[in-house]
């Protein structure tokens, strides 16, 4: 027996990437219970450094005595922040990632060109937007699922025309705090911005 | 208890692999998990696939490993034919589950470096080699 080995289960161990599935935020609770989950579309290819969930809890710390000792401890901010790199040009996925602009699709011309465009710029408003993460996990062959119920986008991107790599987009959103989740269930003072589910097969 | 057997890994990308009936099309079950001492052994029979350990590393509890593998497709007859032989394996290898039935381990492979194209003197044969790493746990 190896010294100071720990026991566990290799089947929680995983590796890779995942799937990032976007759409328009809706209020269930203006539109009535819905499944929102059904309009989820995948964004496509991403880059390698795949998907990067930030999860936060800044903590307050209340202090006395001399030495001061922690008294009590409570969190003053919880926040969550998805990022991950698209390598594919698709202005529907920049809207997301911008929290604005707008895409036109038309055929101009003569025979059959179409014209797809993206315009930016001018609205104050940044736009609300679902996301999930599916990842197949290589050892147990669960599938784990991100949901973030209501996110928005963080910043911009640079769009780099290079020479040698091919052309990414760094997205960031992150998650604000919501009342519903996708199907018209009021969230829980604990569920308001994220949900992971663990599966044991690939919905 | 979870052990990262190093042979085990091997075992498990080479039955993936020949579990492939494109790859057993093209090599016929001839998937090996060391280049041979003399290549120049009329016995030995082209074209094939060669998978060989270039290092890694495992965590301390054993528990999960990432091992670098060169794979090379050989052909006596041409390096197209060495080519043909390399896609099958990457198409069949490349981001996919691992597992077998009967292995301890489970894990993914990914493709790390396009392959290296060339001819071999010494085993007087085609080669086109890629580097993968190969992750596994159990």
């Amino acid at each position: 027996m190896a010294l100071n080995k720990p026991t566990g289960s290799t089947n929680n161990i995983s590796f890779g990437p995942a799937i990032v599935s976007m759409c328009d935020w809706v209020d269930v609770s203006s539109v009535g219970a819905t499944n929102r989950e059904q309009f989820l579309v995948d964004v496509g290819y991403i880059g390698e450094d795949g998907v990067n969930v930030e999860l936060t809890s800044e903590k307050k710390n209340i202090v006395q005595g001399n030495p001061q000792l922690i008294e009590y401890s409570f969190v003053t901010t919880q926040s969550v922040n998805i990022s991950f790199t698209s390598i594919e040009w698709d202005f529907d996925r920049f809207v997301w990632a911008l929290g604005a602009g707008s895409t036109t699709t038309a055929n101009t011309g003569t025979g059959t060109m179409t014209t797809l465009s993206f315009f930016f710029g001018g609205n104050p408003l940044n736009t609300e937007c679902q996301i999930m993460l599916q990842h197949k996990m290589a050892s147990s062959g669960n599938t784990l699922l991100l949901k973030a119920w209501k996110c928005q986008s963080e910043s911009g991107f640079a769009i780099p025309f290079t020479a040698t790599e091919e052309h990414s987009f760094e997205f960031n959103f992150i998650v604000l705090g919501s009342d519903y989740d996708w199907y018209g269930s009021a969230l829980g003072a604990e569920e308001s911005l994220i949900k992971f589910e663990r599966l044991s097969t690939t919905p | 208890m979870a052990t990262s057997n190093i042979e085990t890994l091997l075992q498990l990308v080479r039955q993936h692999l020949i579990g492939s009936s494109a790859i057993l099309d093209l090599v016929d079950g001839r998937c090996h998990t060391s280049h041979f001492f003399d290549f120049d052994n009329e016995t030995v029979v082209m074209p094939l696939i060669i998978i060989d350990i270039n290092g890694g590393s495992a965590n301390y509890a054993s528990a999960s490993q990432m091992v670098s593998l060169h794979v090379y497709g050989y052909s006596r007859k041409s390096q197209a034919e060495a080519l043909k032989i390399y896609q099958a394996a990457y198409e069949h290898l490349n981001a996919s589950e691992l597992s077998v039935t009967g292995l301890s381990l489970t894990g993914t492979a990914v493709e790390t470096e396009r392959p290296l194209t060339g001819y071999n003197d010494q085993i007087r044969a085609y080669f086109a080699r890629g580097s993968y790493r190969v992750f596994t746990a159990g």
